[in-house]
């Protein structure tokens, strides 16, 4: 009796089970692939081969990418994509890290530092076929003040610019302080002499006639904004999938010159080990800003026909230890607490290298450029760190408790626990959810000693993580530390104009720092760029002035291409 | 019957009120909000936007309060917006659900097809070397975790022999019919999940076809002079596959519900991958409106299977 000819027999409930699979085959059959891409016609393989397709692969989910408009910023994978197919005023210059004008053609600070007027490209258009003038920049750093048309980058702006805060409240038509003068000059007028203000100025510029008669609420709503936007930039946006991919097509009108590829497309993976087969079998030709640990270094680095270099060093790692509990904030807890680690030991087991982020402020792990460095280094010093537990009169018996945020436990978090305990500090590792970090770690600050994985930097520092008056919402200031002398240099950094003078304060600014240790800075891995052999032109765009690549600000893709 | 079905759908109202209520209630007393989710010193939000930002939103509003505008306006077909994304939740799940259903769907269809097939082989052939075989694939198949497997099934199937894509469910810029592309695309993660349903299925057929084989109808049947084949298709398979209506409907939730690691692992863009995104961000709307919707294939499901058991077993009446 052969069992899989039961079918003619026991009638209903077997129908029920053909009739089920039935139907899933019809529904795998029908259901709608996500409309095909219209401009993919049969013809694309064949014309692929000018220039080629570059295909990137990227493990952040479509929560990453909350929106295009490019005054929400909101994660690396947002950048990623403005950088395709956008342009602002100045961008940072890779090899240099200076500010060059980009939709700009120059632009001017007044002596005092209060007026910058940037000259605008001529001749420059959107990729619907509309000119990009003035109103456009003078549209988007409007927009940029209003939180209700999704803005996060109004808090900056707000107080910089003059007459922001009037229009912000609505009392004004437009700010005082943002005035186009022709159809490609815009002024800007600040408040106060302020260094940083340049970085704001890179902010991407929309094209106004998208949101003309839109009320700003409904802004985020728009084509523009959550799945088909466009800019002045070297490529077209042509599809996005949320958690599938995005399409990119040249630029023929590109005002520095149509780029050599013809598509640049981001696939989104889900896993980083899928990735990295998906790189090895070609489907994808770059992944950046891996961190793999130390045993997938040596693999990952060398897979056939891909090469590899450093990134930057990114992200830092630090711990915070509060400042309302009399014993932690002592000084010589948190040295102590510092020489305990051996970070070099870690961050070589982990990764293979590491830079020990410098003592510096926490929003900037590198100084800028010309900031003397006369620190202590506070290497593994296991005996210092008793001895300076010892002087405090620090309980032993005490158990305090370290806290991070998230659904997976950091994989250094027990390594670095172990020496930690190892000075006879005894410490207790408590898990909390991702969503409550702003509540315990910014709101309350009611927390021991908290993990920090992962921070970026911004290129001048300032007081937002350690002033005063910069306890949150006022700023990110968690461990409720102040020190008005350091305040005091931030503040006169920012508005110091002058290279020399400012770097001189930064320098004092950090002596402070690194003495009192606000933060207990870890370091910073350098994570890696996976490339591969048949794409060229790469290097040159993307050497940073350390000698590693620096993908997050991808300047000039449009001379890339792949060759066969 | 007619006014059972009635009678079942009416009651789900409230069922659905409630859940509701609880999901809501569970979901905004979770520590966190969407804004706060969303903080952190690299994102580029500036502190004094947060309060702002959550005033947007409309979450400073007491949660009773907040429930209550969530039902007005789902009473009027309108899910709301994404606090993450600003798109409808609608079309947000409209996207999702095929993807979802389609995958779940093809692999029920391979767990149910092999799974019932190899069952009752093995149970009219007891302890043969193909029944020991299929127990031991089953134990394997059962403890092998399936992101584990997966990972196999990728590295074997789209690496070493590159038959199929490593994910997605789409090629970018590709010049293959649709169907066809996306055919190909479905082919390893249907087939791991189902080979992962088989091990159940597989197991449930046997015991319930052995234990109907030893009935005293099955040994009348065979005294009335029946032909064994007679006997099995007629009396043993007709009785033991029945429950199997109860375990299939139980598992249609599931087919909307996805399966988190498969979509992970295979860059799926299914309904799993959403509610876990959404649901560490805190997005209360999409929160809600996959709840409701899961909620509303819970009671249907149950419903329809109940409806089918009238149909296949006429023993049973609803009254």
């Amino acid at each position: 009796m052969n069992p899989f000819r039961v079918r003619i027999g026991y009638r209903r409930s077997l129908i029920f089970v053909a009739a089920l699979s039935i139907a899933a085959l019809i529904v795998a059959a029908c259901v709608p692939v996500a409309a095909p891409a219209a401009d993919a016609p049969a013809d694309t393989a064949a014309e692929a081969d000018e220039g080629g397709t570059l295909t990137i692969g990227s493990v952040q989910g479509s929560a990453a990418i909350p929106t295009f408009l490019p005054w929400k910023a909101h994660s690396s994978a947002q950048s990623f994509h403005w950088n395709l197919f956008m342009n602002s005023l100045v961008m940072q210059e890779h090899s240099t890290l200076e500010w060059v004008p980009d939709l700009a053609e120059s632009y001017e600070i007044s002596p005092d530092g209060l007026t910058y007027t940037f000259h605008l490209r001529e001749g420059v258009t959107w990729h619907d076929g509309m000119p990009f003038t003035a109103n456009d920049v003078s549209f988007s750093f409007h927009a940029a003040l209003l939180p209700e048309g999704g803005s996060t980058a109004s808090g900056g702006l707000k107080d910089a610019i003059v007459g922001a805060i009037d229009y912000q409240e609505g009392n004004t038509e437009t700010a005082e302080g943002i005035q186009v003068l022709d159809d490609y000059t815009i002024q800007f007028q600040l408040t106060q002499p302020q260094v940083t203000i340049i970085e704001r100025f890179a902010m991407r510029i929309a094209p106004a006639h998208v949101f003309e008669g839109l009320e700003p609420e409904e802004w985020l709503q728009t084509e523009f904004a959550t799945e088909l936007p466009f800019g002045t930039g070297p490529f077209v946006f042509k599809e996005y999938i949320p958690d599938q991919h995005t399409i990119f097509e040249r630029n023929e009108n590109y005002f520095k010159g149509a780029p050599l590829l013809k598509n640049v497309v981001i696939r989104f993976y889900g896993d980083n080990s899928v990735m990295i087969i998906a790189l090895e079998k070609g489907e994808i030709n770059m992944v950046g800003f891996l961190n793999p640990s130390a045993d997938e270094f040596d693999k990952v680095t060398n897979l056939p026909g891909i090469d590899w270099e450093y990134q930057d060093k990114f992200p830092a790692y630090f711990f915070s230890i509060t400042f309302q509990d009399e014993a932690l904030a002592d000084k010589r807890f948190r040295q102590a607490f510092l020489y305990s680690i051996d970070r070099e030991e870690i961050a070589t087991q982990l990764w293979g290298n590491a830079d020990l982020t410098k003592v510096q402020p926490v929003s900037q792990w590198a100084p800028p450029p010309g900031v003397t460095l006369d620190i202590e280094e506070y290497a593994y010093n296991p005996e210092k760190s008793t001895a300076l537990l010892e002087d405090m009169g620090w309980d032993f018996d005490r158990v305090v408790e370290i806290v991070w945020f998230g659904t997976d436990m950091p994989d250094q978090l027990p390594i670095l626990q172990q020496f930690i305990e190892g000075v006879g500090i005894k410490t207790k590792l408590v898990q909390t959810d991702g969503a409550r970090g702003l509540e315990v770690f910014y709101e309350t600050g009611d927390y021991e000693i908290s993990w920090v994985g992962g921070w970026g930097r911004s290129y001048y520092p300032d007081t937002t993580v350690v002033g005063c008056d910069r306890v949150y919402p006022n700023g990110y200031n968690s461990s409720r530390y102040c020190n008005e002398e350091l305040d005091a240099l931030y503040n006169q950094a920012l508005a110091t104009v002058d290279d020399d003078e400012r770097n001189e304060l930064y320098t004092r600014a950090t002596a402070i720092w690194n003495d009192e240790l606000p933060w207990i800075p870890l370091y910073a891995p350098q994570s890696l760029l996976l490339i591969h052999e048949n794409v060229k032109g790469w290097r040159d765009s993307l050497i940073g002035p350390e000698g590693s690549a620096t993908i997050g600000a991808v300047t000039d893709l449009e001379k890339w291409y792949i060759e066969e | 019957m007619g006014r059972y079905i009635l009678r079942r759908i009416l009651i789900s109202f409230p069922v659905l009120l409630g859940i509701t209520v609880v999901t809501f209630t569970f979901a905004n007393l979770a520590p966190g909000d969407p804004v706060t989710a969303m903080i952190d010193p690299m994102s580029g939000i500036e502190p004094g936007e947060v309060e702002k930002l959550k005033e947007a939103l409309g979450i400073n509003r007491p949660i009773p309060v907040r429930y209550f505008l969530w039902l007005k306006e789902v009473l009027r077909g309108n899910l709301g917006y994404s606090y993450v994304t600003h798109r409808p939740v609608a079309t947000m799940i409209a996207e999702r659900l095929p993807q979802t259903l389609q995958l779940m769907m093809t692999a029920l269809a391979i767990s149910i097809v092999l799974g019932v097939s190899l069952g009752i082989y093995a149970a009219f052939n007891q302890y043969s070397i193909l029944d020991n075989v299929f127990t031991l694939l089953v134990f394997i198949g059962i403890s092998v975790p399936a992101f584990f497997f997966a990972l196999l099934a990728i590295y074997m199937f789209s690496f070493r022999i590159p038959l199929f894509p490593t994910s997605g469910i789409k090629e970018p810029l590709s010049t293959l019919p649709p169907i066809i592309d996306r055919l190909h695309h479905l082919v390893l993660p249907a087939t791991v999940l189902g080979i992962e349903g088989v091990a159940g299925y597989l197991r449930y057929t046997r015991s319930s076809v052995l234990e109907v084989m030893r009935q005293d109808y099955v040994t009348t049947a065979r005294a009335k002079g029946l032909r064994e084949r007679a006997v099995r298709i007629g009396h043993v398979l007709r009785n033991a596959l029945l429950p199997l209506v109860t375990i299939v409907g139980l598992s249609l939730p599931s087919l909307i519900g996805g399966a988190l690691f498969i979509e992970v692992l295979f860059s799926w863009p299914g309904m799993a991958r959403m509610a876990i995104e959404h649901t560490l961000g805190r997005d209360y709307p999409v929160i809600m409106g996959i709840g409701l919707v899961s909620a509303t294939m819970v009671l249907l499901s149950n419903l329809v299977a109940d409806i089918i058991y009238t149909v296949v077993d006429p023993r049973i009446r609803y009254e």
